[in-house]
């Protein structure tokens, strides 16, 4: 028992330490500046064309499943408001996230855990360059900044989607629509996921970074610490949901 | 590369952070209408929130802008009204249900008309008041072209009957209700109610049988009477009804002849009438002379005597010889 509680300690302490390096890094921008465009094009903008998709199928399947779950009488603005919160508060981010950390965080891990086994990350160290300033600092910022604005314009896709579904299809006309996606909105419903997926983005991107580089034990390790960055960074961010939703739902209320 | 990294990057944050702001923005303020602010005061408990709809006579005018919790028991709303949408001065405001999911809405209802807006318009004054013990809703009459301007406070209309009382209206009605069945088990149980409504139907079908019966009859004979008409009528012969109308019509003809021909004999004798009293001829002069008259009584007085004569002494007048 107290073997495991040593280790599971040693293991939050090593993250812990982890993340002050990478705090501690920001003094070195002339490394991780230039890095960072290219990260948050991989993080960001090639991301979308995945995210985008699947906000918009799930945007239009909520809409349609709604439009069928009303019970006669029910106003049919209530799709629009359905869909509305529903994508902005909870699956939009959500999804989102956990698409990114299959495909952004995976890559992340391999390509850090590959530098690591193949003694790259040694080598830097060896030049005098700070590896994580190099290697961690400019997927954080990326992930930081690049999973809120995909969440955004996911949430958007995911409404129109929503919207065309919907009048396309059913009797919901454009107008009821619009009218439910208005419906006790409140600017900070978005502000809600911003938050959200800032907390998923970073979580993502240190997590993924941190399997990467502690990796051992050559290509099989790569592949292990892969797994364990997905398997990891997805229940985080479920747990991080969990946890926002807990704070910051009741604010929702108004 | 690395220029193209930075435009592309650039280019979709740019798009993100547009797409947030602007669609943030146009749920918040209903497509970036323009709007002025009013205000209200409702007591704590209304179940208020930002966004929520602002509706002018069923139709909506705006949202809530802010609730603010006022600690002397009421609850101060900002609304924002679009900008073409005027409230006119004397309309009140209640929080009002929307739907079947408890959403609210600030529901404004307009003050009562003074004047007609077209000719022949029939102005509708206040509710008619049902129950003495409700007080009647607050509707004052509009002033003409007066409107609510930004910043004024409208004021509060009757709110709509909470759950407690529509809850306490529905127990009365279960009350009443379970007294009408306790009624009724009394009438139809107790009493044995239900076994002479029993009997009555069964009479009642009796009844139905018979009249059933009856026109069943009646509907035989209708028929049979049917059937001895349309008898009658196949029997008639076509050809002598013909003939008849012929006669008929011959008969017509010959008595507007003899009504001509008596038309003439009419005339003529109204001539010959005219003729005896205007004296032409020997008639009239016999009618109308009266020395005619005196000749012919003379004759007639010598006829008397000469007939006396005779019958005195026959054979001065008659001398009859045989051979």
């Amino acid at each position: 028992m107290a073997q495991w509680a040593a280790f599971l300690f040693a293991e939050i302490g090593k993250r812990v330490l982890f993340v002050r390096d990478t705090l501690r890094a920001f003094r070195e921008p002339s490394t991780w500046l230039p890095l960072t465009i290219p990260e948050m094009r991989d993080i960001g903008v090639d991301s979308m064309p995945l995210a985008g998709t699947v906000a918009a199928f799930i945007g239009a399947v909520t809409g349609y499943q709604t439009v069928y779950q009303l019970f006669p009488g029910v106003q049919l603005s209530v799709v629009g408001w359905i869909v509305r919160q529903t994508l902005i508060l909870e699956i939009v981010p959500l999804l989102t996230a956990l698409a990114l950390a299959g495909r952004v965080g995976a890559r992340m891990t391999a390509e850090i855990g590959t530098m690591r086994v193949t003694e790259q990350i040694d080598a830097l160290e060896t030049l005098a360059f700070d590896p994580i300033a190099y290697l961690v600092l400019p997927r954080v910022i990326a992930g930081c900044l690049m999973v809120p604005l995909v969440t955004i314009l996911s949430a958007a896709v995911g409404i129109v989607a929503g919207g065309l579904m919907v009048v396309a299809a059913t009797k919901v006309t454009l107008h009821d629509y619009t009218t439910g996606l208005r419906l006790t909105f409140i600017p900070f419903q978005v502000y809600y996921a911003v938050i959200k997926a800032v907390l998923f983005g970073t979580a993502i991107s240190l997590i993924c970074s941190y399997e990467g580089y502690t990796t051992e034990a050559g290509a099989e390790g790569v592949g292990r610490s892969t797994a364990r960055a997905v398997v990891i960074s997805s229940v985080i961010i479920l747990l991080l949901d969990a946890l926002t939703a807990v704070y910051l739902a009741p604010q929702l209320a108004g | 590369m690395k220029r193209r990294d930075e435009v592309i990057v650039g280019v979709f944050v740019t798009a993100a952070l547009l797409v947030g702001i602007t669609g943030t923005l146009w749920l918040a303020r209903r497509g970036f209408s323009k709007s002025y602010p009013l205000y209200a005061r409702f007591d704590w408990g209304q179940n208020l929130k930002e966004g929520q709809q602002v509706l002018l006579a069923g139709v909506q005018v705006g949202f809530v802008d802010r609730v603010d919790l006022n600690p002397n028991g009421y609850i101060d709303v900002k609304m924002a009204v679009d900008k073409g949408r005027r409230i006119p001065e004397g309309s009140t405001v209640t929080v009002a249900a929307e739907g079947f999911f408890g959403d609210k809405t600030i529901s404004i209802t307009p003050c009562r008309k003074a004047e007609p807006s077209f000719p022949n318009e029939v102005i509708k004054g206040p509710p008619m008041q049902t129950r003495p013990d409700v007080p009647p809703p607050f509707s004052p009459p509009c002033r003409p072209g007066a409107f609510y301007a930004a910043g004024d406070t409208l004021p509060t209309g009757l709110p709509a009957p909470s759950v407690e009382a529509v809850l306490g209206r529905l127990d009365t009605i279960g009350v009443a209700l379970g007294q009408i069945m306790q009624a009724v088990k009394v009438e139809l149980v107790d009493q044995k109610g239900i076994q002479d409504l029993h009997h009555t139907i069964q009479s009642t079908n009796q009844l139905v049988l018979q009249l059933n019966q009856v026109a069943q009859e009646q509907s035989k004979g209708l028929t049979q009477t049917m059937t001895a008409l349309r008898r009658s009528l196949n029997a008639i012969d076509s050809a002598a009804v013909d003939s008849t109308v012929q006669n008929m019509k011959a008969t017509t003809e010959h008595l507007s002849n003899l009504t001509a021909n008596l038309q003439q004999t009419t005339q003529k004798l109204d001539g010959l009438l005219g003729k005896l009293d205007n004296g032409d001829g020997t008639v009239a002069k016999l009618v109308n002379d009266p020395g005619v008259y005196n000749n012919l009584r003379s004759l007639l007085a010598r006829l008397d005597s000469l007939t006396g004569a005779i019958k005195d002494n026959p054979k001065k007048y008659l001398n009859v010889k045989v051979f």
